[in-house]
């Protein structure tokens, strides 16, 4: 396994994330926790994932991928009870509070948490961008993460064509191309 | 802080540090830890939430692996438990736990009448008061509001004469104001209440919601508002009356919106009725399309004149015994007409399916020949806003999908079938 280039992080999913990566490669969590940084699942969120009648996944799947379950606190509850339902539900709020409160990077695709994180002053990552890392760091080939991209878009992952263009992009500038 | 725990460990850090015990605090809360719980919020959601589900405490309690003691005093507010055992309850409500947190704000300018019986009144309340939250959210955060016209018709009503025909002149009064002829049918009222900035829930309840059709919400309490309950077994033109019924009251009975009235009056559903009738099928446009159709037999007359109005056979013979072209047998001539027509009775009360006994018994609703079709009303308001408010990046794909109430999975397909992508 290559070493890390970077200090390890401490990484929390959100729901699509997780289901866009478990849809196409679920191996790819596992490296994420192996060269990126501790990879948490909250509670939360690993309850939305079993709602989605076309994928089912246990504790012993997340335990066998290396992902750490973790339950929020009354703390978090109460912030996410307190915040007016605008436009994030309250997993993306679990999401949010628990990053904060843990110092964590936000892996989400949602345009509306990624502004939620920029105003709150917590980290995040584009759901794509772990994968870029991956090939950064010698982890994978380019052509892996291309397919793993394909993969999920083929699962109707919630991922425009815009973000694979800049997902390509930075791939060429991390592999050295143009 | 312990930031790494070990893998797939199910870990509550913060309540390791702050143990399980709770102490009392001033306003109806309890302290957990550090933090203040709403007890009174917990106490009212819990019981709404476990009436609802028709679950007695005993078993709530088993389900969730807690004493029936134990969760009693959850229930009367005498504890605040620990986090991982509130989960284990909110799972079995198949709720949250800040759902259960969260005090809910009923709306009180609110017509809920023939709800006297109804178990889940308090629930179909919650609910509503949830949908109009949502709306409202999403109108602001689109900048979409429209400002309705119905205070200003309904001021206009209240200072008529008694003597005057209030559902019949109503009725005109709103198509008036609405820039609607007295000649047209309305071929879409929910895109119309849109239109006019009146919110419409649609509300699938089932069986033990037996007498409620609807109910309507005035601006006070975020409306105006109309919910229908569209369940199956209830006739779409029954759902198209009802909204237009809701309408009735908001124009005519402005005065009437409190939600701790329950009785129903005879007199205000009357009115509600005759101006839905008159609002549906305006007497120049019904007399028209009547002499349109005197080349048919009386029955399929009236299934034609039906079917331009959307409404139901019975709202049509209605009208016309109401304007003497037709005797009070009306409605047993068509009835025979239609045995006569199918070779079967048109049956008192619906069964496309057998259901049991006991929920016959309940039932009460006519089958609707040539009936329409639920695409035939389609309150979709809420749906449109969802939509707009995912392409500019306001809301998330969870909000989305819990707004419209659908599984994650099946909101990113309805996304996908939009053509939405993610901002």
């Amino acid at each position: 396994m290559s070493r890390p280039k970077n200090p390890p992080e401490l990484l929390l999913a959100d729901t699509m994330s997780v289901n866009d990566a478990l849809k196409s490669d679920p191996s790819i969590l596992t490296l994420i926790v192996q060269n990126l940084g501790t990879t948490l699942i909250i509670k939360p969120v690993y309850r939305e994932l079993n709602k989605d009648r076309t994928l089912t996944v246990t504790e012993a799947d997340c335990e066998a991928l290396g992902l750490t379950l973790m339950d929020p606190t009354y703390e978090d509850d109460i912030n996410v009870t307190g915040y007016e339902p605008r436009g994030l539900h309250e997993t993306d709020l679990y999401c949010l509070f628990m990053s904060k409160r843990l110092g964590c990077t936000c892996i989400t695709n949602d345009a509306a948490l990624i502004t939620a994180c920029e105003v709150n002053g917590v980290r995040y990552m584009r759901t794509l961008r772990p994968l870029v890392r991956l090939v950064g760091l010698g982890v994978i080939t380019e052509a892996h993460a291309v397919r793993v991209v394909e993969e999920m878009l083929a699962n109707d992952a919630w991922i425009a064509p815009k973000h694979v263009e800049g997902f390509k992009r930075m791939l060429r500038k991390v592999s050295g191309g143009v | 802080m312990n930031t790494n725990p070990s893998p797939c460990k199910s870990v509550a850090l913060e309540e390791e540090a702050t143990g399980g015990g709770h102490k009392k605090v001033k306003g109806g809360g309890a302290m957990q830890g550090d933090v203040a719980i709403d007890t009174q919020a917990l106490r009212n959601n819990l019981r709404r939430l476990r009436e609802a589900k028709g679950y007695t405490q005993k078993q709530v309690a088993e389900e969730a692996g807690i004493s029936l003691p134990g969760y009693q005093k959850v229930e009367s507010g005498k504890s605040i438990p620990r986090r991982e055992t509130l989960d284990s309850v909110a799972e079995v409500l198949d709720t949250t736990i800040p759902t259960l947190l969260r005090p809910v704000e009923f709306p009180s300018a609110v017509r809920f009448r023939a709800a006297k019986k109804l178990r889940t009144r308090d629930n179909v309340l919650a609910r509503v008061a949830n949908w109009l939250e949502d709306f409202q959210s999403l109108e602001e955060l689109l900048g979409t509001t429209i400002q309705s016209d119905l205070g200003e018709i309904s001021n206009q009503v209240s200072s008529w004469d008694q003597e005057i025909d209030r559902p019949l002149e109503a009725a005109r009064l709103v198509r008036e104001c609405w820039d609607l002829s007295q000649e047209e049918p309305i071929s879409n009222i929910c895109n119309l209440f849109d239109c006019k900035g009146i919110k419409v829930l649609t509300l699938p309840l089932g069986a033990q919601h037996n007498g409620f059709f609807g109910l309507s919400v005035n601006s006070e309490s975020g409306g105006p508002a109309i919910v229908i309950n569209t369940w199956a077994r209830i006739p779409v033109e029954r759902w198209i009356f009802s909204a237009a019924h809701e309408l009735g009251h908001l124009v005519l009975h402005r005065d009437a919106f409190d939600v701790a009235l329950m009785d129903e009056s005879d007199w205000e559903e009357q009115e509600a009725n005759q101006f839905a009738s008159w609002f549906l099928m305006p007497e120049e446009a019904f007399n028209a399309e009547w002499d349109g159709v005197e080349g048919l037999s009386w029955y399929d007359a009236v299934l034609a004149v039906k079917r331009i109005f959307k409404v139901s056979w019975k709202t049509v013979v209605r009208r016309l015994i109401d304007i003497g072209k037709a005797s009070k047998n009306a409605y047993a001539l068509f009835f025979i007409q239609f045995k006569q027509r199918n070779g079967r009775n048109l049956p008192g009360h619906q069964e496309p399916e057998p259901i049991s006994a006991k929920e016959f018994s309940t039932v009460n609703v006519a089958e609707e020949p040539e009936g329409l079709t639920p695409s035939d009303f389609p309150a979709n308001q809420l749906e449109r806003l969802v939509r707009k408010a995912l392409e500019k990046g306001r809301i998330s794909l969870s909000r989305a999908a819990a707004i419209i109430r659908l599984p994650l999975g099946d909101m990113r397909s309805l996304v996908r079938s939009w053509g939405v992508e993610p901002a």
